[in-house]
């Protein structure tokens, strides 16, 4: 028993030791699309929580050029126990927050309603079990967990301009671009690998990279529209 | 020279000692030989069966690392150095003591234990004595005191025994401080390895696996084709192990897991073996002999690719959708709408109606010289229509041109309304009529190609209307769109109960759609007996009367062969004409070459293609050919060859088959009907058909689906009236549900069929004496606002731009004369589990509702609550049944 | 001709070639040594005279045989399985259709004759002209040695009847009738759809008298023709050879033996002569004669 304690306990830190991490950031080219304002009023609980014109959300390019909701994950790694935290998507002012998430297969995702009006979540997955649950009060919470590695698109159908996209994955190598457009993928085991970067309207680029033993590597994406 | 030279020597001093030597050598050899052949040569599925248990360990052994990698090492490592620990207790000196003397207390325990047994049965052979002394009248006195010394000692013995059992619970409570320790560390340790260890289980039991045939014996399975009952056997998971097995997802052949495991829940490979379904034959074991090819003989191999479905049709020819084996549903309704039938008797598609117009008044509707051209090449006039091209001659159409309107003439159709009352429509308003009613259901017009492409069929199922302008007269199509069945009592075409002036826009705009194409300008002779005396000939002999209802021709019977065992007619039976010959071991089954030749496969399936493709293409000028030519796409001749394939006589006995039950003859009815009348178009019904919805961006603006739930949510006499004469449930909708005009008969048929897909009976219920609980009346309201049901569920008129109309839902207020209460109950507690990807959310989630004020949030309760408050909602009004439309 | 190997190398047509192969060797051997014989005063076999015991000069030789068979047996069933063919069925019968091997000379002859003919007749004379050799052979020359001067008449009938008749007609039969029975040379491929010209017509037609009347009634003319051909083709040949060639061997046979000898003799040619009115004829470009004989009864 000692020896397998021995053992296991190399390989974990072997795991840490010959690991790097892999950044880079989105950038975008070409003119992005004018964003479409959101008419709430429909609904006068979303009218009122917001005092500016609300703009979709659906392709957000940074003040630097780069692109924002960018899912950027290894695409065929494996490892890791889900972690024991939770990652929250929440509902605020009727709309998504975030509006891009990664989570690992197994963690824990929590849904929140904190507006005062009905929202349904509809989740479109297909590889995991699909789910349309109504959250009619504030302050209510819903717990879900995925078990496959799938990427998909959860909605609202009280208010159809609520969007946002979940990908699920096996192992805890994923980002999402911010405002800056950059991304970490840390402590991914040295190998070879595909990264993919994923956006809801422009599709997936891929790159190929090398992590070296305790390196950095940099993977740079471009999104090209015309 | 050797043979002279030996035939000097004596026969008596020949020596055959290295003869014997050579030829006994050759025989061992030979045996040797044929022994390995025999074990290892004819036996391959030895070496997959190894390849088998090797690639399914290297998959545990990655699965038992994964495992071992999800555990807490730093935790293990805790806990096996504490139960080290706790296991090094086990030999200290305090627990081996304790030990000891409880191993003496034991002793001495044993000891005392016997002699009271003694002491008892010493007292009671005394006891005994003593009786009898007393019953025979002696003296006992002597005896009475030797008893009650033998009590004395039992008592003495029982507390003897106490005390020990006293010291040995005192030594028990330390010893069981140790063991207990390690006890719970080593479950706590399982615990954490259960995983693991179930997976080491496994691997133990792949690796000791035998290598051995397994075969799996259905007895009484088939008739040979001498009328005897057959077993059959199937030997194909000796190398096909991995088809239930998860982990052989994407293994390779042989080991893959099987690709629908829907189909197995039904037809377990267990009892129901492979070749059922698969074909090939199953006894054998090589891999050519198993699959068929290399064994020629072998009437039925393997069914490779969409093929494999045709074997549905032995034992379901009566059913027309199969759940889990789409390719064949699309096949069935290929055959069903492109009637086959027509021509050929085929199992499972007796008394299906023709598919065509009845041909009695046809002047009343066309002129003749558009009956010639469309008989001439229908293609040529609508290239999507599911009219065969008959290659006539000019003068074959010119003869059945005749005959069509010599009916005609003793016809008494007449539009009902004056001629000329259709005028006065605007095209404009027509168009947008035409768009928005729902006519694009069924009929394509102009560029707008959604609905065909969404059907993926090479055919439409109602006439392209891109020239109709060029086929019609504006009398009669006012007198079609206002009432179908005046013109045709079987039109499949219903009444969209279009008013006076919607009929006109429609016929404004319709008959502005005309092609540049003029009539031809031949003089048809169509007064000529002769003619007339020919086409009648002709319309017989190319079996029209098939597919149309014909004045005349009402006797006439199928024009060509039964398929009924198609299947199973072999190469030497066809003949190929002037094709070229592609040899049997080719890959295409048929090329078309630049030249206009065409090379066809010397095979069942190289025939049947080239037929299918052109019905015309072994014809030589001997050789008449009179079916008509099809314009089937690659994907519909692969489905329809598929499905004859299934055209044997070979049926398994009874016991192996889907029973044909009342239920599934409902259903079945209910399909037929709904096929027929094109319901499908516009509904989605057991997962096919809807096409009309793709039209719309969003699903929830077209026609709704019919969910198998449909039977057990709609009451009964709703949906008869609702049928007789449709209402207005969704009034946001463009799009109209139209009236069939059909009759109670179809009705109950189509009743059935939703009771019988949601496994329901027929009964007679009275909707309107259903009782609520007042009780539940209050907090199924409070329920109804808090949860803001109205939101999607708008109780009074909704004005427009405030929701979009797809996110819509029905109003509450019909659902106590439409809906069953318990279908409510059921929806609100699931809704995607009735109607799959529904926007209807699920408001329970685990026996709860999200107001906990509520029945304390109990889902069953609040759910009660809501249905009360639901029902309440709609005022008691009995439905009323409108006659007609 | 590829398809003309892979029949012969079918499994169930192997033995066939062998035997076609071993019947040749046997024949070239037996007419090697019966040279020899003929054309020495003493026949070789005469000359050995030095006899040897059975066991074990014999016997051991026929055990290394023995051995040399099951050997060959043996790696025989490695290389070549059971030729098994699809299971049988009475409504699909397979295209061709063929006897067993040993049987298809007299599927052959179904072709030139009638049924009752092919099938019943004339085997049952073969059965009894086999019967009757030993009653009919009064030739005691020529006995315990190969010669062919001594016997000419039995070695001449035999080689005809047997290697034509028998092997020639199974080799034709197994090897060259494809589907349809239709006739196939070795290099052409069998052809389910072959059509073959069906031109058949009376003997009697050929000389120009209808069999049939117009009312379709048997022509008294070509049922007196063909009798007579036929009749007199069994009376008149043997008639007229007894009276030209009246040897020493035809009086010891007697008119009783000599009857069964000729009757035989002329039914075995008249297989043959059927055989060339039917293949003949279209060679220089007539049709192929269907019947010599056409009665009320029967037809010949």
């Amino acid at each position: 028993m000692k020896l397998l304690g021995i053992v296991l306990a190399t390989a974990c830190l072997g795991g840490t030791l010959f690991a790097g991490d892999v950044t880079g950031k989105v950038s975008f080219e070409g003119t992005a699309p004018k964003p479409n304002r959101l008419r709430m009023n429909a609904d006068p609980v979303c009218m009122k929580a917001h005092k500016d014109p609300v703009f979709s959300e659906e392709v957000i390019v940074n003040k630097n050029g780069t692109l924002k909701n960018v899912l950027v994950y290894v695409k065929d790694a494996k490892g890791g126990a889900a972690p024991k935290g939770k990652t929250v998507l929440d509902q605020i002012g009727c709309i998504y927050v975030p509006r891009v998430l990664g989570i690992q297969v197994g963690q824990e995702l929590e849904i929140l309603n904190s507006d005062p009006t009905l929202h349904n979540v509809h989740s479109l997955s297909k590889a995991n079990t699909s789910f349309n649950q109504a959250m009619p009060m504030k302050g209510m919470k819903l717990t879900k967990k995925f078990d496959k590695v799938e990427t998909f698109r959860v909605k609202c159908e009280v208010h159809p301009w609520m969007s946002a996209y979940i990908g699920v994955f096996n192992h805890p190598y994923f980002a999402v671009t911010g405002d800056d457009g950059s991304f970490t993928l840390k402590g991914v085991p040295a190998g070879e690998y595909t990264v993919e970067a994923w956006h809801e309207k422009y599709g997936t680029q891929t790159a190929k990279v090398k992590v070296d033993a305790t390196g950095k590597v940099t993977a740079d994406f471009k999104f090209t529209v015309k | 020279m050797l043979f002279e030279q030996r035939a000097r020597i004596p026969v008596e001093q020949r020596s055959y000692g290295k003869y014997y030597l050579i030829f006994s050598t050759i025989l061992f050899l030979g045996t040797m030989w044929s022994v390995w052949d025999e074990v290892s040569v004819r036996r391959p599925w030895k070496e997959y069966q190894r390849r088998y248990n090797d690639l399914v360990l290297q998959r545990l052994d990655s699965l038992r690392t994964e495992a071992q990698a999800r555990i807490d090492s730093a935790t293990v490592a805790d806990l096996v150095a504490e139960l080290q620990k706790a296991k090094e207790g086990l030999s200290s000196e305090e627990y081996l003591n304790a030990l000891d003397q409880k191993t003496d207390l034991q002793k001495d325990l044993d000891i005392a234990t016997r002699e009271w047994r003694f002491a008892r049965s010493r007292s009671d052979a005394t006891y005994y004595a003593y009786k009898k002394a007393l019953a025979e009248g002696k003296d006992a006195s002597s005896l009475r005191k030797e008893l009650e010394g033998h009590d004395a000692d039992i008592a003495r013995y029982a507390a003897e025994m106490e005390t020990l059992n006293a010291k040995i619970a005192e030594v028990d409570v330390l010893l069981n401080r140790y063991i207990g320790m390690v006890d719970s560390l080593q479950s706590a340790y399982n615990r954490m390895m259960a995983e693991v260890n179930a997976l080491d289980l496994k691997i133990q039991r792949t690796s000791s696996a035998p290598v051995q045939i397994r075969q799996v014996m259905l007895n009484d399975f088939e008739f040979t084709p001498f009328n005897e009952i057959k077993a059959r056997i199937d030997r194909c998971q000796t190398c096909h192990m991995g088809w239930a097995d998860e982990l052989m997802e994407d293994a390779p052949q042989p080991f893959t897991k099987h690709p629908v495991p829907e189909l197995l829940a039904k037809h377990n490979p267990e009892t129901f073996g492979c070749t059922p379904c698969h074909r090939g034959q199953g006894p054998a074991l090589t891999e050519g002999f198993a699959h068929g090819d290399a064994d020629r003989y072998w009437e039925t191999p393997l069914l490779r690719g969409v093929d494999v479905y045709a074997t549905c049709n032995t034992c379901h020819s009566n059913e027309l959708v199969l759940k889990h084996a789409k390719p064949f549903t699309k096949a069935k309704q290929l055959v069903f709408e492109t009637g086959c039938f027509g021509c050929h008797e085929i199992k499972g598609y007796t008394d299906v109606p023709k598919i065509g117009p009845p041909l009695n008044d046809l002047t009343g509707k066309t002129s003749p010289e558009w009956i010639y051209r469309w008989v001439k090449n229908p293609k040529e006039y609508n290239p999507h229509t599911r009219m065969p091209d008959f290659k006539l001659t000019d003068e074959e159409a010119e003869a059945i041109t005749a005959y069509l309107v010599k009916i005609s003439g003793e016809s008494d159709y007449r539009p009902i309304r004056s001629r000329g009352a259709y005028g006065g429509g605007s095209a404009q308003q027509g168009k947008r009529l035409f768009e928005s009613v729902g006519c694009q259901a069924c009929h394509t017009l102009g560029d707008d190609q959604t609905v065909r492409l969404a059907r993926g069929t090479s055919y439409d199922i109602a006439p392209e209307l891109t020239r109709v302008g060029s086929k019609v007269s504006p009398d009669w199509l006012f007198d079609w769109l206002k009432n179908p069945r005046h013109y045709n009592s079987e039109a499949r075409m219903p009444s969209l109960r279009l008013t006076d002036d919607e009929a006109r826009h429609l016929v404004a705009y319709l008959m502005g759609q005309k092609d540049a194409q003029s009539l031809p300008s031949v003089n048809l002779a169509l007064h000529d007996e002769a003619k007339i005396q020919r086409g009648d000939r002709l319309i017989r002999e190319y079996g029209c009367a098939g597919c149309h209802a014909i004045k005349g021709m009402e006797n006439e019977g199928k024009v060509s062969v039964a398929l009924s065992d198609f299947g199973r007619k072999k190469y030497e039976q066809m003949d190929y004409g002037d094709t070229r010959e592609l040899p049997k071991m080719s890959k295409e089954d048929y090329i078309e070459h630049e030249d206009g030749t065409v090379s066809v496969k010397r095979t069942w399936a190289g025939w049947v293609w080239g037929k299918l493709k052109n019905a015309r293409l072994y014809q030589t000028e001997r050789i008449a050919q009179k079916m008509p030519v099809f314009s089937f796409n690659d994907e519909e001749i692969a489905l329809i060859r598929m499905f004859l394939i299934s055209m044997t006589r070979d049926v398994p006995l009874p016991a192996y088959q889907h029973p044909f039950d009342k239920r599934m003859q409902h259903i079945e009815a209910g399909r037929r009907l709904t096929m027929n009348y094109n319901c499908v178009q516009c509904h989605t019904l057991e997962e096919g058909g809807g096409y009309l919805v793709a039209k719309y961006e969003e699903a929830g603006l077209g026609p709704p689906p019919l969910p198998e739930s449909q039977g057990a949510k709609v009451q009964e006499q709703w949906l008869y009236a609702f049928l007789k004469s449709p209402t207005t449930i969704r009034p946001w909708l463009e799009v109209r549900m139209p009236t069939f005009s059909l009759t109670d008969e179809e009705i109950g048929i189509i009743t059935k069929y939703f009771l019988g897909l949601s496994r329901l009976e027929l009964s007679l219920r009275d909707y309107s004496s259903f009782a609520v609980d007042e009780k539940y009346l209050a907090p199924g309201k409070r329920l109804f606002d808090v949860y803001q049901c109205a939101k999607c569920h708008p109780t009074g008129t909704v004005r427009p731009g405030e929701v979009s109309a797809s996110d819509l839902a029905p109003n509450l207020v019909i659902a106590a004369n439409r809906l069953k209460p318990e279908w409510i109950n059921d929806w609100l507690l699931d809704p995607s589990k009735l109607q799959p990807g529904t926007r209807m959310p699920s408001f329970f989630y685990e026996g709860k509702g999200p107001d906990e004020t509520v029945f304390g949030g109990d889902a069953h309760e609040q759910i009660k609550a809501l249905q009360t408050y639901v029902w309440s909602l709609g005022a008691r009004r009995r439905p009323v049944v409108a006659q007609g439309n | 001709m590829q398809q003309f190997l892979e029949i012969i190398s079918k499994p169930d047509n192997i033995p066939i070639v062998l035997l076609l192969v071993s019947v040749i060797f046997f024949t070239w051997l037996a007419w090697v040594k019966a040279k020899k014989n003929d054309s020495q005063q003493v026949p070789e076999e005469a000359k050995m005279d030095d006899k040897v015991q059975v066991w074990p000069y014999l016997v051991r030789v026929e055990f290394l045989m023995s051995i040399v068979v099951m050997a060959v047996l043996v790696v025989w069933s490695v290389f070549l399985d059971a030729p098994l063919e699809e299971p049988a069925n009475r409504a699909l019968t397979p295209n061709p259709s063929k006897a067993p091997w040993y049987f298809l000379g007299l599927q052959e002859l179904l072709v030139y004759f009638d049924p009752w003919i092919a099938g019943v007749v004339l085997p049952t004379l073969i059965i009894i002209g086999l019967m009757a050799i030993p009653y009919v052979d009064i030739n005691e020359k020529g006995s315990g040695y190969y010669t062919f001067k001594e016997r000419k008449f039995a070695i001449l009938t035999f080689c005809f009847g047997f290697l034509i008749l028998w092997v020639a007609l199974i080799v034709l039969g197994t090897f060259m009738r494809g589907p349809g029975w239709n006739f196939f040379w070795p290099w052409e491929k069998w052809d389910p759809h072959y059509v073959a010209v069906l031109t058949n017509v009376d003997l009697s037609e050929m000389i120009g008298i209808p069999t049939r009347l117009p009312d379709n009634s048997l022509n008294p003319l070509a049922f007196i023709f063909g009798g007579v051909l036929v009749l007199g083709f069994y009376s008149l040949i043997p008639f007229y050879w007894m009276m030209k060639r009246n040897t020493e061997i035809m009086r010891k046979l007697g008119p009783l033996r000599y009857t069964i000898v000729a009757f035989l003799f002329l039914t075995m040619v008249g297989v043959v002569i059927k055989i060339l009115l039917r293949l003949g004829p279209p060679i220089i470009g007539l049709n192929p004669v269907k019947y010599v004989w056409v009665t009320p009864w029967f037809n010949v």
